[in-house]
């Protein structure tokens, strides 16, 4: 041994290489650890039964905080719009039972959503549930027999769906479904678009951040009724939107380069369901196709590594399927029921 | 706020990406049983995530993520063990013909007994080069401490891993830390 390299001897002892090492818990093993580590609330912190505890009583305020973050959804405009009428939100928070939970809205009924919710989480039907303007421009879920706080105002109607779908439709482009990096054109065309679609007018698409500070000129109404063309842009890429209905504007915000990294689930999944979406399918035959998709990439309701809501709409001819990304993934399904 | 969480999220990703195997390799050199090697992997990992935004980038975070795994496998050797649902996303998915692959015999060599009857922080210091090839600017950030210092305890430990030797298998003749000919 003399002479020899005496790093390379005693790395002769090494008992497994890295490469080796990383084996042992296969692609899968390191890419769901991944989804479980992103999932995580930063700065959560505690032993394992208190956090398996917490993150039960608490998981869905820890997805819906990922989402408001990573996606700018629901409880993000909630976040922004004081003073503005609590129906015009897309994100209601569930206190039930000790449970507290910021969701998503899926049908407009902000009672119904938390019911749904609390079912999911706990496979026990809730107590009978009111919604209230909780007067700090949201909604806030609470069973009939617990008295509101003081100020808080029942809810008399439901939420605006019209404002719901255009977050779900604008999240589904940014970070969902059909998401891929667009430049700021492309993305305040879609938004424009997007805005016309679900009937909103005199609203502005507002670049954050944008060195030629952007701001688009409001929307006309019946103007750009037709699906925007996506393009993919070069350089900074436009993902990140706050619907703002108190200001009516869409801020969008840049997110950087695409990092160009394999496949997560959510990708996975939303390669499987894109296609769905140019079918026309009732509520029950989309909602079955979900799940098979879903099911198979070994993603499964009960274990909680996706939620699915399906909302009975029957104004529509075709059930719309929308993913959106936050700690679990969300997919909303809303259609005519046959 | 909202781009730059995503923006960090990404960031980590990568991280991720290219940190696992080596951690993966730096705890399964350490700890033989599967399912605590899973909860080390995945509780050093966590506190990357929860750190990010305060831990070093660039060339110190590879360093600087051994010594979080080198105080996560501490901890579970004095017997601070649990499991976790992000240790058991791990396990769930254990391999066992690539864990038997290089789950071979015990090295009986005169150099792997000598290197096995050093103190603990003796061969943790000398694998951190060996094993995990970092400098002894790197092991200073791993071990939270100074360079000097590194170079120090790496001075004694080698001294210390040749004095256990019956023969001169190794000669010390001073240059770089890790390499002696």
């Amino acid at each position: 041994m003399s002479g020899r390299n005496s790093t390379d001897s005693l790395r002769r002892l090494s008992p497994v290489s890295d490469a080796d090492a990383a084996a042992v818990f296969g692609v899968t093993g390191r890419d769901e650890l991944l989804d479980g580590l992103t999932s995580l609330r930063i700065g959560s912190r505690g032993n394992g039964h208190e956090r398996r505890a917490q993150r039960r009583r608490r998981r869905s305020l820890v997805l819906a905080l990922v989402v408001v973050a990573a996606a700018a959804t629901a409880a993000a405009a909630w976040a922004v719009l004081h003073g503005s009428p609590a129906r015009e939100t897309t994100s209601v928070q569930c206190l039930i039972r000790g449970s507290d939970a910021i969701i998503p809205s899926t049908s407009g009924d902000p009672a119904r959503d938390c019911a749904v919710d609390f079912r999911r989480e706990f496979g026990t039907a809730p107590p009978p549930l009111a919604a209230y303007d909780n007067g700090h421009g949201g909604v806030t879920v609470i069973p009939r027999s617990v008295k509101p706080q003081a100020g808080w105002k029942r809810l008399v109607s439901e939420q605006n769906v019209d404002l719901i779908q255009l977050q779900n439709s604008l999240d589904d482009f940014f970070n969902g479904l059909n998401s891929s990096c667009l430049g700021s054109a492309a993305a305040t065309s879609l938004t424009q678009a997007k805005l016309a679609e679900f009937g909103f007018t005199g609203w502005t698409v507002t670049l954050r951040g944008a060195s030629s500070g952007g701001s688009s000129p409001p929307t006309a109404a019946g103007s750009a009724k037709k699906a925007p063309t996506v393009e993919s842009g070069a350089g900074t890429c436009w993902n990140m939107d706050v619907v703002d209905p108190s200001t009516l504007s869409v801020t969008l915000m840049p997110t950087g380069v695409p990092s160009g990294l394999p496949a997560t689930s959510f990708e996975k999944l939303a390669a499987k369901l894109r296609p769905l979406t140019r079918a026309c399918e009732s509520l029950p035959s989309a909602v079955a196709s979900v799940r098979a998709a879903a099911g198979s990439l070994g993603l499964q309701e009960s274990n909680r590594t996706y939620d699915l809501n399906a909302v009975t709409d029957n104004s529509m001819r075709c059930a719309s399927i929308y993913e959106t990304e936050g700690g679990t993934t969300f997919i909303t399904v809303r259609g005519p029921r046959g | 706020m909202h781009g730059g969480v995503a923006a960090r999220r990404e960031r980590f990703e990568a991280a991720y990406r290219e940190l696992y195997a080596p951690i993966c390799g730096y705890v399964l050199r350490r700890v033989r049983e599967p399912e605590d090697a899973a909860e080390a992997i995945a509780e050093t990992f966590a506190t990357l995530w929860r750190r990010f935004d305060r831990c070093p980038q660039g060339d110190e975070l590879r360093p600087w993520l051994y010594g979080v795994a080198r105080r996560v496998v501490a901890n579970q050797r004095r017997g601070a063990r649990r499991r976790t649902a992000l240790g058991e996303r791990l396990v769930a998915n254990f391999d066992q013909g690539a864990f038997d692959a290089f789950d071979r015999p015990e090295d009986t060599s005169e150099l792997a007994r000598a290197f096995a009857d050093l103190s603990d922080s003796d061969r943790e210091l000398l694998s951190l080069v060996a094993w995990e090839g970092l400098t002894r600017d790197e092991v200073a950030v791993a071990l939270g401490t100074s360079r000097a210092v590194v170079r120090l305890r790496l001075h004694r430990a080698r001294r210390r891993l040749r004095d256990a030797l019956p023969a001169p298998q190794i000669r010390l003749t001073g240059g770089e830390d890790h390499e002696w000919t």
